[in-house]
């Protein structure tokens, strides 16, 4: 311990000018951040630009704080002061982290504790969530900046190596896509374990070899094989996803929790970029919908096409991830969309089809509904968080435009936010429950994680509330007037299914290719059948 | 007694190359054992694996007792390292230093500390950084002396310095000789000949000899014969006989087997005819030309094999 400290107070005293860079950022960043809490500053406004600037220079300042010190005892070559003196290895790492954690963890912590208690949020509530996002932010940021600092010579080699890195991570990324776009299934309970452990596994030995042995190529080829391990991974999940879709979302004897029908669109058009080996056709299909029972929700989370020509040659899809927002009571519509691969697309084109869509749906239920009287300043909304009405950029200053919500340290559960909005100018008589435009919005996720990767506690949204003002101009001006109800209900997870649709006399979209960009155009199909 | 360093058949390869070949020697305690060769014969690397810098492609190493394999964390605290590409912490003052290092050591001396300080002359609030490459030195010297290691590793500690700080040093460490074991490598015969006990020759990664330096010095005689009348080189010298050449009625060459007793009389029996035969003293430089030449012209420039005449010397 003795030795552990005495390195630590070493670094301290050297990297005195690191320490305060981190420091400064991460102090700016969480001024910063509070400033535009306390502000309700606009999306897009000055303080907010800044502080996102700020939020890319906080990984910045941990960089050069970790390299710097893992460097003041760097691993690679054998000239180094320290190697022939009586440093015994485990407590070189010990110092290390503890460095680490005087200066990069506590910091960040104290930080995120500021933001929670600035945006409203008592702290000592929210440690579990804190520790798990430091937990995430270890896995994906510090780890593997630390592994490539163990493996590197100088600070000028290790930024070369980072700049290699992030290209290669771009190409991998790519490949990743490719391979994922033609295999994705939702994402599955699985997902986060395969990409966020082995990086923390590979990077944790390539450290612990490093400086136990100082086997620079043996810690250098375990971080290399890290993408290949990651690209491994891709083929088994995207099999696991598609594996356990049958299982997760099986077909009930009490039928679908929503009636879905074909909608027939006519000259919609659009472009999309194709996968980088594989052409595919972007198909889609719009979905009316009926019968979603009053307080549920249903959300279409994955779809399946069965694609059947006259002549009985056949085409069934992988399962696609939709990720819709979710559909509630009353009559909506939902937009499907499958890729089909270019190939595929030839075979059938210009024939009337016959496609059989299945899709895999998650029901939600109310949980809990809070209604507000909207009031002019900050307001908490139990189990959700804090808000604030929302003002814009807008031809009329301070107009508002939506509402601004913080929730703390992860996302907050599903949550439909409605209100109504005034035709008129606010005249400090609130809209009656009946009167107005509906505004309404969702927010959150059915499966928060306890934390997840962010560099403010404080997580911060915009809900525009379907407010189409700033689109429209100064057309269809609308106010939302202090007093009027505004609902947050909340939804939990009832249970998941599949339904289907058929569609008769379907036409693939007509598309032109150039290049690795295809323009498409949809056009009519004949004849629909209702859903099962 | 065990002795301080012992290496068994020790080898070091990069790639194709072989820089430390299958060397053998034992360094006994309170030795100041000095390893020379030319650049690039071996010596910096036989040093790092000595230190377990670097790791031994074939063969082992007991250092104070220890595989050297295993040395590193507290052992290293009764080992004093000094070497002339070691990087230091630059950013330091030389007090700075001396104060960081000390806790490391269980045994270091203030007093001692406070003495080398004075001894060096070394100014202890300026950065290492700033520091003359003799001054650096010093200061190295100073922090991995204070400690009074039971064994002191240096690896060309006195290249490139000027003669005064060279004499600090080496009488510094002579100071500290009846206390300590002192290993180091130098291509300058002439610093380590009046300080050295023992010696060893590396050439091309391979260690010629290994021993005493009276020993040594006592086998070693310039032999100049002089012959009734010019003759050519006769013909099936003994390896032992390093360089031989004859220039008109004098034959000359450097014995490396020599013996008080025998050697007159051996001469004697081989050259019946000779009107006289002289036997001199050779400095440490000239024994180390002469085995260099002969290696050389045996090896016919790059070869590793042994011959009988390295075998002899």
């Amino acid at each position: 311990m003795k030795q552990i400290l005495h390195i630590f107070w070493k670094d301290a005293r050297r990297l005195w000018g690191e320490i305060f860079l981190s420091l400064a950022i991460t102090a700016c960043f969480v001024g910063g951040t509070v400033a535009t809490l306390r502000n309700g500053d606009a999306p897009g406004g000055s303080v907010e630009v800044l502080t996102l600037l700020l939020a890319m220079l906080v990984p910045v300042g941990w960089w050069i704080l970790a390299t710097r010190v893992i460097h003041a005892e760097r691993l690679v070559g054998d000239t180094q002061f320290w190697i022939t003196r009586p440093y015994v290895w485990s407590n070189l790492l010990a110092a290390k982290a503890l460095f680490l954690l005087a200066f990069l963890y506590l910091p960040f912590f104290i930080a995120q504790l500021v933001l929670l208690a600035e945006a409203g949020f008592p702290p000592q509530h929210y440690l579990a969530g804190i520790l798990f996002n430091l937990l995430l932010l270890t896995g994906v940021c510090v780890l593997p900046l630390a592994a490539i600092a163990t493996v590197t010579s100088s600070f000028a080699r290790n930024t070369l190596t980072l700049l290699g890195i992030l290209v290669g991570f771009v190409a991998l990324a790519a490949a990743v896509a490719t391979v994922a776009s033609r295999f994705s299934g939702p994402p599955s309970d699985l997902d986060g374990y395969l990409f966020f452990t082995p990086p923390v596994v590979v990077c944790a030995a390539a450290i612990g070899l490093q400086y136990w042995l100082r086997r620079v190529w043996v810690a250098r080829a375990v971080l290399l094989a890290l993408p290949l391990l990651l690209a491994a991974t891709v083929y088994p999940d995207s099999w696991y996803d598609q594996a356990r879709m049958d299982r997760v979302y099986p077909v009930t004897q009490s039928g679908a929790p929503v009636r879905l029908s074909y909608v027939p669109v006519t000259g919609s058009s659009g472009s999309a970029t194709s996968t980088l080996k594989e052409l595919t056709v972007p198909v889609a299909l719009d979905l009316s919908e009926t019968g979603v029972a009053e307080g549920d929700a249903v959300i279409v989370d994955a779809v399946r096409a069965d694609v059947t020509a006259p002549d009985g040659s056949r085409w069934t899809s992988q399962w696609q991830a939709l990720g819709t927002a979710p559909l509630g009571p009353g009559e909506g519509s939902v937009s499907t969309q499958f890729g089909m691969p270019i190939e595929v697309y030839n075979k059938f084109r210009s024939q009337p089809l016959s496609v059989h869509l299945v899709l895999a749906l998650t029901q939600a239920h109310v949980a809990s509904a809070t209604s507000i009287p909207m009031p002019m300043g900050r307001f908490a909304v139990p189990g959700f968080g804090v808000c604030a009405l929302q003002t814009g950029w807008t031809p009329i200053p301070g107009e508002v435009t939506g509402i601004r919500c913080v929730a703390p340290v992860t996302d907050p559960p599903l949550t439909f936010i409605s209100t109504r909005w005034s035709s008129t100018p606010c005249t400090g008589v609130p809209t009656a429950p009946d009167a107005g435009v509906l505004g309404a919005g969702w927010v959150g996720s059915l499966d928060p994680w306890p934390g997840q990767i962010n560099l403010s506690a404080a997580l911060d949204m915009h809900v525009n509330l379907s407010n189409n003002q700033l689109e429209n101009g100064t057309k269809d001006r609308r106010a939302l007037c202090p007093g009027t109800p505004i609902t947050f209900t909340q939804y939990s997870r009832v249970g998941r299914t599949q339904t289907s649709v058929d569609v008769q006399g379907f036409y693939l979209p007509k598309v032109v290719v150039a290049g690795h960009m295809i323009t498409y155009t949809t056009t009519t199909t004949t004849k629909t059948t209702p859903a099962q | 007694m065990n002795p301080t360093i012992r290496t068994e058949s020790l080898s070091k390869r990069f790639g194709r190359t072989t820089a430390v070949d299958s060397v053998s020697l034992d360094v006994p305690e309170s030795a100041i054992y000095a390893l020379v060769g030319a650049n690039g014969a071996g010596k910096t690397t036989l040093i790092k694996l000595l230190m377990n810098i670097l790791r031994p492609t074939a063969g082992s190493a007991q250092v104070l007792g220890m595989d050297s394999a295993a040395l590193g964390g507290t052992s290293l605290s009764r080992i004093g390292y000094v070497s002339e590409n070691q990087e230091l912490p630059d950013g330091m003052t030389v007090g700075g230093m001396l104060d960081y290092f000390r806790p490391f050591y269980p045994t270091w001396d203030r007093e001692l500390e406070a003495q080398l300080v004075r001894q060096f002359d070394l100014p202890l609030t300026r950065k290492l950084k700033n520091l003359s490459r003799g001054m650096k030195m010093k200061a190295s010297f100073a922090s991995s002396l204070a400690y009074r290691p039971q064994l002191i590793v240096l690896d060309e500690p006195f290249s490139g310095l000027d003669p005064l700080v060279r004499d600090e040093l080496i009488e510094g460490l002579i100071e500290r000789a009846p206390e300590t074991t002192i290993f180091l490598s130098s291509h300058d015969l002439a610093e380590i000949e009046s300080f050295s006990s023992h010696v060893g020759y590396l050439h091309q990664g391979r260690l010629l000899f290994s021993e005493e330096m009276t020993t040594l010095s006592n086998r070693f005689r310039e032999v100049t014969i002089t012959l009734a009348g010019p003759s050519p080189l006769p013909a099936n010298l003994p390896a032992a006989w390093l360089e031989p050449q004859t220039a008109d009625c004098v034959l000359r060459f450097v014995q490396s087997d020599f013996s008080d007793e025998r050697s007159p009389r051996e001469m004697a029996e081989r050259f019946p005819a000779a009107r006289d035969i002289g036997f001199e003293p050779i400095s440490l430089r000239q024994i180390f030309l002469a085995i260099a030449k002969s290696a050389r012209g045996a090896h016919g420039g790059s070869s590793h094999t042994s011959t009988d005449q390295e075998k002899q010397a």
